[in-house]
């Protein structure tokens, strides 16, 4: 059985990191990668997001997420050269298609779609490093202090959702054995599996109505609850710094113009419109985290001081 | 002064008109363990829900009587007065854990409660290193194995320091050594704190010793109160509903009926030895027959999963036509691992197996349905219809059964697996004890499957309920059925198993005749050996020891008496 990709405390600097920094450093990668479009700060998010991957451990428990993730770059890749054909270079001539209009494919749409696809499949790392490094019930106290009702769906969902797939992936077993013939087109499949999602989502609202009703019995909603603070430690100031600085100058480089690359009509030079002081400032602060990831297993009185 | 005071209560659930219980008269004093037995369905988790305000707060319904819990007035009183006082733990760890971290789920209730901080974080300490939990601290709680849940879920609400605790068979989902782990803490946080206890259990052997008073409930009614001393006797009547001990005695018609294993002992010193001889010269023996069909094999069975956990290491296994073997284990051995192998769900790491001669496989199992049956772990996997008599009919219809004549022969399984009123009723809403009944009916159908194989049949049922169903194996059995099962609940194991094997840690650690794995030990022998290990090695099937202790009493005539 495989293990769920879902968060699973383990020792590192990334899993001591308090919720909130958690959440704000993934977010400084996130506006990273969404803010700016041009290719080298993209390959630096590349590293970031990797660095962190490692930091945090959690490289096979995303595995799930960088597979999905290659799989819908891929169609990118392959689609977007088919509907986009702007750019000067035309690499293959095409037929004229109705609606879609004369499929030629560009290097420059080539190279756009590449890196479209590139910056999905970051953006779904970074997913997977969120659910598989930071506490969701972290999370979820904090969500509390803004709304308990939003905190309380959001875990129960996060509590039913591996019984789910425990669930699902026994249910498809049993009926296998039963004689279930769940194999064949997909047509067949889905017929075959109807009978079953109706059962699964009945057996999950019945399962969420016990838990709801653990939770009444253990008092839940009964009055004003108190809200545990997990403490914050020397590393989370530091880390949420870096990040929030991180945001800052990425939401400034946004503003400016200054991470932009233009794909069309012709690929720009590469080396036009990268600032210097940012690659430094990136590769400096991606550095610092693989060398705090190094520290933190081989020093233990600076893992005392953090 | 009475902790819980029910007078003259009846209830129906929402939109029923029948009364789950009616006209319960019910007073519970502090520091008293409170045993409540009765067949399924006859309103114990009911009336449990009553005792800690679920019902009406949380289910809603129609009440009639009066329900005083603490001195309160259990529908006036708030669910975080009520959660205060008195705390409950149901039956399946797995539908109650709220949060996906031990701590987390330790400190919920306190939270709840609106208690400081700092005494949550006291509370939360204190609880995790009296249970033993503090190494699962930050354990994932989906990946806990069901005996850590339910000691975690136990530590959630013994946190809240309550004065009434409140059990519903909370052992079912356990293996023996993890059963005996968390009614030794339910002892101790009873004898130490004087918590009144209040627990319901199918499985009498595991606690009727520890209670102090015995409540019975049938259809709705409570029909005995009293001690386990007096509930044994007035239990003359209806044995199953005895521990397996005290089941011999009254059924060999000693006058005394002890509790214990212990007390039941005490009675027997002298007359032992006198009956051993004649015993031994008229017991039957049956001897192996080598030369029967493999049905199911497996040779040097290796399983690692993918995160490297090696749930199988090596197991050989060879079930015969016609056996009925049993295998058993702690939570984790690797017990429904080798099932899933056997049945071809999970393809062996290293090692063979094989499945009616051939190598199974996820394709070749829709052609095996009329000779395999399985009955899995959790019912719920299985229940697909929306009627207990459709999810019968789609088992026929999937073996490839005649239509013609299908209507009369699911009446008849219905009926003979005591379902027959539920016919039309959803599975879902069935209990867990009938819900693994429709299952092996479904499975058990006629004509009936040459291999069938079960994993935790007996969860959540009743005594009546395994008697049920041990006589359709057996009755199977003698027809060339092989049976292979996987169970935590010894007593069953030993009234079932011709063969038996113990897995460890993913490597069968005993296996050979079900007499020489299920005798002299600790905690996988049933009762009956553990009674007669000694005088008589080798019993495990309370026939046999109903059939001793006569012999004993008429040999020791007025003595037994």
């Amino acid at each position: 059985m495989k293990p769920l990709p879902l968060y699973r405390h383990k020792d590192t600097v990334f899993h001591g990191l308090h919720p909130a920094i958690a959440a704000t450093v993934v977010f400084s990668l996130l506006a990273l990668i969404l803010l700016l479009r041009h290719p080298v700060y993209l390959c630096l998010a590349g590293a970031g997001v990797w660095s962190l991957v490692v930091l945090a451990d959690v490289a096979r428990e995303t595995g799930p997420h960088l597979r999905l993730g290659l799989f819908m770059a891929l169609l990118v890749v392959m689609v977007n050269p088919l509907v986009n054909h702007r750019g000067e270079h035309v690499l293959v001539y095409g037929p004229h298609v109705p609606l879609l209009g004369k499929l030629d494919i560009t290097l420059e749409s080539l190279v756009y779609g590449s890196v479209s696809a590139f910056r999905l499949l970051l953006v779904m790392m970074v997913f997977g490093l969120a659910s598989t490094a930071i506490s969701p019930d972290g999370l979820l106290d904090i969500l509390a202090r803004i709304s308990s009702r939003s905190s309380l769906s959001a875990a129960i969902a996060i509590r039913l959702y591996p019984s789910m797939v425990v669930e699902a992936r026994e249910m498809k077993e049993v009926q296998l054995v039963r004689g279930e013939r769940l194999q064949g087109g997909a047509w067949q499949r889905m017929r075959a599996h109807l009978p079953f999602l109706a059962a699964l989502f009945q057996g999950l609202l019945d399962r969420a109505a016990c838990i709801a009703e653990s939770m009444s019995a253990r008092g839940f909603g009964s009055g004003k609850a108190t809200r545990r603070r997990t403490p914050f430690r020397a590393r989370d100031p530091f880390f949420g710094v870096f990040s929030l600085a991180g945001v800052a100058v990425v939401v400034l480089m946004s503003v400016l113009g200054k991470g932009d690359y233009d794909y069309f009509p012709t690929l720009s030079n590469p080396l036009r419109g990268l600032e210097a002081w940012a690659v430094a400032a990136l590769c400096g602060e991606f550095a610092c985290l693989a060398i705090i990831g190094w520290s933190w297993k081989r020093w233990p009185w600076l893992r005392s001081r953090m | 002064m009475a902790l819980v005071e029910i007078e003259n209560v009846s209830y129906w659930y929402p939109r029923q008109e029948k009364p789950a219980i009616r006209d319960i008269n019910l007073e519970i004093e502090e520091g008293e363990f409170v045993l409540l037995t009765g067949p399924t369905g006859c309103g114990k988790t009911t009336l449990m829900r009553l005792t800690n305000g679920l019902i009406p707060h949380f289910h809603g319904g129609r009440i009639r009587g009066r329900v005083r819990i603490c001195g309160m007035e259990a529908p006036a009183a708030t669910t975080r007065q009520l959660s205060r006082c008195v705390c409950m733990v149901f039956q399946n760890p797995e539908e109650q854990l709220v949060s996906t971290t031990v701590e987390k789920e330790v400190s919920f209730g306190l939270e709840n409660a609106g208690l400081p901080e700092t005494l949550i974080r006291k509370r939360v300490e204190e609880m995790m290193a009296g249970m033993g939990i503090s190494r699962l601290r930050r354990s994932f709680i989906p990946e806990l194995s069901a005996g850590e849940a339910q000691k975690v879920l136990l530590a959630a609400v013994l946190a809240l320091h309550p004065r009434i605790l409140v059990l519903d068979e909370p052992t079912s989902q356990l293996d023996p050594l993890s059963a005996e782990e968390l009614l030794t803490v339910v002892r101790r946080v009873h004898e130490e704190s004087g918590t009144t206890v209040i627990m319901s259990e199918h499985r009498l052997e595991r606690c009727f010793h520890h209670a102090t008073r015995v409540v019975h409930m049938e259809r709705g009614e409570v029909v005995f109160d009293g001690t386990p001393a007096e509930a044994a006797n007035w239990w003359g009547g209806r044995r199953s509903f005895l521990p397996p001990v005290s089941r011999m005695f009254a059924c060999a018609g000693w006058k005394k009926i002890p509790l214990t294993v212990n007390e039941a002992r005490r009675l027997l010193p002298d007359a032992g030895s006198a009956c051993l001889r004649r015993w031994e010269s008229c017991r039957e023996v049956v001897a192996g027959d080598d030369g029967r069909e493999v049905v199911a094999a497996a040779r040097s069975l290796w399983h690692v999963y993918p995160a490297g956990i090696e749930a199988l290491r090596g197991v050989d296994l060879r079930l015969e036509k016609g056996e009925r073997m049993v295998v058993m284990g702690e939570n984790g051995a690797g017990k429904s691992t080798l099932l899933r192998c056997l049945l071809g769900l999970l393809p062996p790491t290293r090692g063979k197996v094989c499945l009616f001669g051939l190598m199974p496989s996820e394709e070749r199992l829709p052609g095996l349905a009329s000779r395999l049956a399985y009955c899995p772990q959790n019912p719920n996997t299985y229940l697909v219809s929306p009627t207990v008599r459709e999810e019968l009919m789609r088992t026929m219809r999937l073996r490839g059964c005649q239509v013609a004549g299908a209507e009369a022969t699911v009446r008849e399984q219905l009926d003979a697996f005591g379902l027959g009123e539920m016919a039309e009723r959803n599975p879902r809403d069935l209990s867990c004890g009938e819900k693994e009944r429709l299952v092996l009916a479904c499975a058990l159908l006629p004509p009936v499957p040459e291999l069938v194989i079960l994993d935790e049949p007996t969860r959540g049922m009743d005594y009546p309920g395994k008697e049920r169903v041990l006589e359709v194996l057996r009755g199977h059995g003698s027809e060339g059925c092989t049976v292979l099962a996987v169970t935590h609940d010894v007593e069953f194991a030993a009234a079932l198993a011709d063969r038996a094997s113990i897995l460890g840690g993913g490597m069968a650690v005993a296996s050979g005749r079900a007499e020489e794995i299920l005798g002299g030990s600790l905690f996988f022998s049933p009762q009956v050996n553990r009674l007669l290990d000694g005088f008589f090695p080798g019993v495990i099937r309370e026939e046999e020891g109903i059939a001793i202790l006569r012999r004993m009493r008429e040999e020791r005539g007025a003595d037994a008496e």
